[in-house]
């Protein structure tokens, strides 16, 4: 009798323990999910509150109901720079039917007054950026989007869900037969209800210069 | 369409005495615009060897300070069968002017394959790998074994000593 009430508090402690075991195992693979989890297509990406160019402020919450385009962009990189005049002639038709284009610069030493300088005009375009550019200070959203090069473009539909991650477009020339500007075709499925048919595309792009 | 020159000339005769650097004597410094198709056929034609691939640009900080590397290495003996494929995605405007302008100064002896409205997604389709592999950014380079598996990659500055270090873990 004796031995077994010894026995069921040896196997009460060891179901302690080992509940105590699993938990602690439990939270760190949570934390380790954390730290590398990139937003999955179809699910709502991470939140953000950045600054634009102009002082103004910016989240992604505000913009609930609206199609969004965030590119991830740097003016230190040329094929980042091409893709702005791309862009450029790009954004004005879907703006007009309500999408938001948001350009976030994560590059390390790019300071707000030269990303300033750059939207205003001093691009390749000669001209006024027709969307803002937010200053990601310490690379912190594109660390948590898992964005890694510039241009690199993710949509989020009006649910407020990550429908598009990649390119814009698949770098054949606008008069080839075969060109296709995955941006534009994502975001006219998005405005048709529709879903995306190509949701994502690999992009070639300049690393971003990351501050940590 | 290709686009010849004459190499530097203390390149070129570096190029000339070094064995290894002969294996293309005719293709040295040539730049050739590679559609999807040729870029395939490329990588085919390379199989069944140990393969390197270095996809870079004129316009990529890094890519420009790796590159006497990997004519360092495209030169040095070590380098056996392994084939080297230099794919540039500079852009089209660049590639008869500035990219044989760069290969010229940089004495590259090697062919250079511009890439011509090859996106990502049909270059790692041909190299057999994923988009969760490589999605873009520059520089990268790829080893493969003589079986087309994927054995290193770096997507930052390479050495030349990086990639004979993982060519003679083939041998």
């Amino acid at each position: 009798m004796r031995l077994r009430g010894l026995l069921a508090v040896d196997v009460a402690i060891l179901l302690v323990l080992g509940i105590g075991i699993a938990f602690v195992f439990a939270g760190m693979v949570g934390a380790e999910d954390a730290r590398s989890s990139a937003p999955e297509l179809g699910k709502r990406p991470p939140a953000f509150s950045l600054e634009g160019y102009d002082g103004s402020g910016h989240s992604l919450s505000a913009l609930k109901g609206k199609p969004v385009v965030l590119v991830f962009s740097s003016q230190k990189c040329p094929y980042s720079r091409a893709g702005d005049v791309r862009l450029a002639e790009l954004a004005p038709e879907y703006q007009m039917k309500g999408v938001v284009f948001l350009s976030i610069d994560s590059h390390k030493s790019t300071p707000p007054g030269e990303i300033k300088e750059y939207a205003l005009g001093k691009n390749e375009s000669g001209k006024k950026l027709p969307y803002l550019i937010l200053k990601d200070e310490g690379n912190t959203y594109a660390d948590a989007m898992g964005a890694k090069r510039t241009p690199e473009i993710y949509i989020v539909d009006t649910e407020g869900k990550l429908v598009y991650h990649g390119a814009l477009d698949n770098q054949k020339k606008p008069e080839d037969p075969e060109y296709v500007n995955y941006v534009g075709q994502a975001l006219d499925e998005i405005l048709a209800g529709q879903p995306v048919s190509k949701p994502k595309t690999g992009a070639y792009g300049c690393s971003i210069k990351r501050a940590k | 369409m290709r686009t010849r020159f004459v190499l530097a000339a203390p390149a070129g005769l570096v190029c000339v005495a070094v064995a290894g650097c002969g294996s293309e004597p005719f293709e040295a410094g040539v730049v050739k615009r590679a559609d999807s198709a040729a870029v395939e056929a490329l990588v085919h034609e390379a199989r069944g060897g140990p393969l390197v691939v270095n996809v870079w640009a004129t316009w990529c900080e890094p890519c420009v300070a790796e590159t006497p590397e990997l004519v360092a290495f495209h030169q040095s003996k070590m380098r056996g069968n392994a084939v080297f494929l230099s794919f540039s995605i500079d852009m089209p405007e660049h590639v008869d002017t500035r990219l044989p302008r760069f290969m010229e100064e940089q004495g590259i002896p090697f062919t250079v394959h511009a890439l011509d409205g090859v996106p990502p997604d049909e270059l790692v389709e041909a190299l057999g790998i994923t988009l969760e592999e490589w999605d873009g950014a520059l520089p990268a380079t790829f080893v493969f074994d003589a079986e087309g598996r994927l054995v290193s990659s770096w997507y930052e500055e390479v050495s030349a000593d990086d990639l004979l270090g993982a060519l003679s873990g083939l041998v």
